[in-house]
């Protein structure tokens, strides 16, 4: 992402100019941006073309325009599969086409400038902008996690898991009339499968790593198959992929999860020897930090706490010592609801503690946000600190 | 042990041992040293008293003694039962070695009378008894039989008067064969056949002894019951008249038609009750099921499935590949041309269990993948027989085959350590019979396998079930101890699994049945009511499929109620609707099918009209193709679960992923909202609780994820089909109900 100038305006707002460059970009944005900003784009409208007549006899012509608009947004738009980012709102400048307080629908652009105004930038929205503009190299994982007859494969960054394809496969069982003759075709078929999925999905060159995780030995089975595969295919006519599986070899990571469905990513992840591959990562630092919360959970030993309000208390009595929340309670529209998440997180980053802040696009805060979205795990134990003034429906 | 070093030609009945047997041999001499230590060991533990009944009642007494005591009750009546046991056989009274399951059941089988044969030759073994000429047996050739293996494997001298009996239909055997081998058992007429070879006709036997040697040691002729005089005169005749190799053929295709027609006549005779002679032919084709129910034989014999379960290694391949080659369904070709490969691979001892796994993964890893389903019978019951892995990463895998059994049939090893390992905390022993308990199995016997390499000690044995029967009845597990069963056995030479071996003196302690006549007589409560069927809804689920030349083939179980060839079904969730073109079961063609069965459906291919859609996936269920709407069974997203918790490191929490399991089928799925915590805990509840502890029972919602739907029953609709597993991270973490939907 590109941040191209930050202008301060007469009406004491700040414009800041932005280029995003790929699909997390995107993401950054639809946090950044919040109903009631506006925006400046440039986008494509449909334009009815001749004189009135001719409209109302539904003879005009429609022609794409190219308009500059300013839009105060109304909703907001992300779908992480697609790639694909939409802000909607009424425009509030008008021009040749579009007038004032009509609805214009536009889709963000990889590439293009995109201009937000903002009446406040508070402290998550310099955070996110500080993240935007961090010139390492943000890890980019391919992983394909698959079992018998089922493959998931996907992509995972800084900020989200998304899900670009899902194999199926039914694998038929040992057989004594026939022995393995159906199961193995029906195998060697579901692994071309996936290994053709994986190459139309993967950039092998620009992946950091590529995660294979499977139970038992068919995460084995795939890298061998892959690599005897461009082996083979390497003096065939489409030789320049298999060249770059080849050259990229080193960046293939076997892991070991307990089923194939996307779930058994998030235990690929956690394995040691995993781990070590993808090390920095926000990601692993992260997902440490929620399964210590699980287990003092499970523990019952009065240090995990969940829910607004007992955080809340938790933070004031100086306790915590991980805060985590997810990124949903900062999108929220509510002014005020934003500015007092702002402040925990502030609070108790004051006190010296970490706060970390979960992407919904990954299981991990996914979650979290089952679990009302903020949850922190204290120093010490501090039972009842679920114990409300209201006591009304305290029995089961 | 000794004997066996002393004389190993004896044991497999010939000059050319196979390979499976010197390994055997090995494994054995390997142990005698391991087992003496292991012995002295037992001896300074337990203060010893010389005789040896009282040693075994102090040794219980000890055991029930040191036990917990909320399951000290079921190991008393156990106990007493032994005891008695010992003091009838003392008293030489006839069959009281029988287990308590044993007892219950009406002397009706043809085992039975077996062990009544053996009891009394034990008796009178201990007496001296100069009356052995008598044997107690009538004429029948079954029993008859059965003498012979009982001198043969008595290894004192009234074997030889035993003997007589049978020299006087062929004296071959006494003049060449030692008596101690147990194959002789089995493998009489085959061994017959060879003195004779050995006898009569010494060229043609060095022409034809690679063939015989395999006979001897597999040959696979357990099914059925040794022939009478006359059939081994006519082969008498045979030898001078025919090449040995026709000969030994058409021996073997005679003795199977005789043989069945003896089992007619001889079985009513010798037990005097209502076992049903073996099925003739095929029923009519007529479908009133409830007269066809009564009339046709096939049901009279009842119809057992069972699942081998346990720790990885624990050899329940190789007990698998031992049942199948004792009983004949493998021949012994097939068997020594898979100890050869195995050999050549350095991995002699797992011969038996390459028999099961076949896939080049399964055999160069030495660890089943895939559950493995072989249909087979013997004179007395119809088995399916599943070998499932024990590996944690195939436990969804083993849960597929738990869905097709009745009787879980646990192996455990009972090597020092090896037991300990498979048993602690992440041993798969453990998370097996937690989920065979939660999957609806009734009844779970124990196979305490590799006792030969502990020598047969009757310490361990008691050791390791005093231990299992403390934690299969605990909290955690909930079997009641009648339940379940236990059995010494070892898979990899194959005592006490379809035959024994009593040339082992250390194994004389045991007086209970051999597994083999274990599963035959074990009663299940498979309801066969043919009213109560017909007023069943159908249910199928899918275990396999797969298209063959034009046919798609779909394997499964029949949950409950009837199927009919012809009748027109309906897959869930795909909701494809095909009409039954044929109907099998264990590869007989059949005009319908029954609760319990496991059954084949073919359709025809062409008739599926939507070639993108998989109508058959593993774990989908088949019902009929009217039942849609009307019945309990509903396609569903959303469910109510009432969910019991096991031990967990992490807590579940609502909107986390897990995979759940029904039947064989398994999708992963959320908790969306958590109604109610149902288990009484004295702490006051977080009031807007959104996780789940260990232990805990809670009633929530389940979302499976994804664009499929599960289809399934309440748990009041249907006991199979209502209930559910959940794994997560490679662990069961909790099982429930289906309450609402």
């Amino acid at each position: 992402m590109l941040v191209k100038n930050k202008v301060k305006l007469k009406d004491k707002n700040v414009a800041v100019t932005f280029v995003p460059q790929d699909s997390e970009d995107l993401w950054y944005l639809y946090n950044l941006l919040r109903v009631g900003d506006t925006v400046q784009v440039l986008s494509h409208r449909n334009v009815k073309k001749g004189n009135q007549s001719q409209i109302q006899k539904g003879k005009s012509k429609m022609e794409k325009v190219l308009v500059k608009l300013k839009l105060l947004t109304e909703d907001i738009d992300y779908v992480a599969s697609d790639n694909n980012m939409r802000i909607s709102g009424k425009s509030i400048e008008p021009n040749e086409y579009v007038p004032l307080n009509s609805y214009h629908t536009a889709d963000v652009e990889l590439n293009k400038d995109l201009t937000i105004l903002k009446e406040g930038w508070d402290e998550y929205d310099m955070s996110i902008i500080d993240d935007l503009c961090s010139v390492e190299k943000k890890a980019d994982i391919g992983a394909v996690v698959l079992q018998e007859g089922v493959a998931h494969i996907c992509f995972i960054t800084e900020t989200m898991t998304v899900l670009k394809a899902k194999v199926e496969k039914s694998i038929p069982r040992k057989n004594p009339q026939y022995g393995t003759r159906d199961l193995d075709k029906a195998m060697n078929s579901f692994l071309t499968m996936v290994e053709e999925t994986m190459m139309r999905h993967f950039d092998f060159d620009n992946l950091k790593v590529i995660l294979l995780a499977s139970p038992g030995f068919l995460a084995k089975s795939l890298y061998d198959k892959v690599l005897m595969d461009s082996q083979s295919g390497q003096n065939s006519n489409d030789n320049k992929q298999f060249n770059s599986i080849l050259q990229n070899k080193a960046k293939f990571v076997i892991a070991h999860s307990s089923t194939g469905y996307l779930q058994g990513l998030e235990e690929a992840l956690q394995d040691p020897q995993t781990k070590k591959r993808l090390s920095d990562t926000k990601f692993s630092e992260e997902s440490e930090a929620l399964s210590q919360f699980q287990k003092a959970l499970n523990d019952d030993d009065d240090r995990a706490w969940y829910g607004l309000n007992e955080v809340t208390k938790a933070i004031h009595m100086d306790a915590v010592k991980y805060l985590m929340v997810t990124d949903q309670l900062f999108a929220n529209d509510d002014v005020e609801t934003r500015r007092m998440y702002i402040s925990l997180t502030e609070q108790v980053k004051q006190q010296g503690s970490k706060v970390y802040i979960f992407s919904s696009l990954h299981e991990s805060g996914v979650q979290l946000n089952q679990l009302t979205g903020i949850a922190a795990l204290l120093k010490y134990p501090v039972p009842d600190l679920d114990d409300s003034e209201d006591d009304e429906d305290d029995e089961e | 042990m000794s004997l066996q070093q002393v004389d190993p030609p004896s044991r497999s009945g010939g000059g050319g041992m196979s390979k499976l047997a010197q390994l055997a041999q090995k494994r054995a001499l390997q142990n005698n040293t391991t087992s003496n230590v292991d012995q002295s060991e037992s001896n300074d533990e337990s203060d010893i008293t010389p005789v040896k009944p009282v040693s075994k009642l102090s040794a219980l007494a000890r055991a029930r003694a040191s036990k917990a005591s909320n399951n000290s009750k079921s190991l008393e009546t156990d106990g007493s039962n032994k005891s008695i046991a010992i003091l009838d056989r003392l008293r030489s009274s006839t069959n009281t070695s029988a287990p308590p399951t044993m007892n219950s059941t009406p002397l009706a089988s043809l085992l039975t009378s077996k062990r009544e044969g053996l009891s009394i030759r034990s008796n009178l073994t201990k007496k001296v008894n100069p009356i052995r000429l008598s044997p107690p047996s009538p004429p029948p050739p079954k029993t008859q039989n059965i003498m012979v293996s009982d001198n043969v494997t008595t290894k004192e001298e009234d074997t030889s008067v035993q003997l007589t009996y049978d020299v006087s239909l062929d004296n071959s055997i006494i003049s060449t064969n030692p008596v101690n081998s147990i194959s002789s058992f089995l493998f009489k007429r085959k061994l017959s056949s060879s003195e004779h070879l050995e006898t009569e006709d010494i060229e043609q036997d060095q022409i034809n002894s690679k063939r015989r040697r395999q006979d001897q040691l597999f040959y696979p002729i357990t099914n059925f019951e040794i022939q009478n005089l006359e059939k081994l005169e006519k082969v008498k005749q045979n030898f001078t008249q025919l090449s040995p190799d026709d000969k030994i053929l058409q021996a073997q295709h005679n003795a199977f038609n005789d043989n069945f027609q003896n089992l007619k006549v001889t079985k009513p005779t010798s037990t005097g009750t209502t076992t049903p002679p073996k099925s003739a032919s095929k029923s009519s084709k007529s479908l009133n099921i409830e007269s066809e129910l009564a009339s046709n034989k096939t049901y009279a014999k009842p119809h057992k499935s069972f699942v081998v379960i346990g720790h990885v290694d624990a050899g329940k391949s190789t007990l698998m590949g031992r049942m199948l080659l004792d009983y004949g369904i493998v021949d012994a070709k097939t068997v020594d041309k898979l100890v050869k490969e195995s050999m050549r691979v350095g991995k002699g001892s797992f011969a038996l269990a390459w028999i099961l796994d076949q896939t080049e993964e399964e055999r160069s890893h030495g660890v089943t993948v895939d559950i493995c389903a072989t249909d087979f019978e013997t004179s007395t019951t119809r088995f399916t027989a599943i070998d499932a892995p024990g590996h944690k990463d195939f436990v969804p895998q083993m849960i597929g085959g738990l869905s097709q059994a009745d009787l879980g049939l646990l192996v455990v090893d009972s090597i020092q350590g090896e037991f300990e390992s498979g048993f602690a905390m992440d041993g798969q022993t453990k998370e097996h019979t937690i989920l065979a308990k939660n999957l609806g199995i009734e009844k779970l016997c124990i196979a305490i396998n590799k006792l030969d390499k502990e020598d047969w000690s009757e310490d361990r044995f008691n050791h390791i079930k005093s231990e299992l029967t403390e934690y299969l009845t605990s909290d955690e597990v909930q079997f009641t101890s009648d339940q379940l069963d236990f059995i010494p056995i070892s898979g990899l030479t194959g005592n006490n699994v379809v035959k024994r071996d009593s040339t082992i003196a250390s194994f004389s302690w045991y007086k209970g049945p051999t597994l083999g006549e274990y599963l035959e007589t074990i009663k299940l409560s498979t309801n066969l009511d043919s009213k109560q069927l017909i007023d069943e809804e159908f249910f199928l689920t899918v275990s396999d499929s797969y298209k063959d030349k034009g046919e798609l083939k779909v394997t499964g179980k029949v949950i409950s109620g009837i199927i009919q060839s012809g009748d027109s079904i309906i897959s869930l969730p795909s909701e494809v609707k095909l009409p039954i073109q044929s109907l099998y079961v264990a590869n007989k063609k059949m005009d319908f099918a029954i609760n319990g069965e496991v059954v084949q459906l073919t359709f025809k291919a062409s008739q599926v009209s939507n070639d993108n859609v998989d109508p058959f996936r593993i774990g989908d269920l088949v019902a009929k193709a009217d039942i849609v709407g009307g019945g309990s069974i509903k396609s569903l997203k959303k469910f109510t679960v009432s969910l019991h918790l096991f031990n967990m490191d992490k807590p579940l929490l609502v909107g986390m992923p897990f995979v759940l399991f029904r039947n064989n089928c398994q999708v992963p799925a959320r908790i969306t909202k958590l109604i109610e915590v149902t288990s009484a805990q004295g702490k006051k509840k977080k009031k807007n609780l959104l996780h789940l502890v260990s232990k805990q029972t809670a009633i929530v919602e389940v979302e499976i994820e994804g664009s499929s739907s599960l289809p399934l029953t309440k748990y009041t609709d249907n006991k199979t089909l209502g209930r559910i597993v959940i794994r997560r991270e490679g662990a069961t973490i909790g099982a429930g109900t289906v309450v609402d939907y």
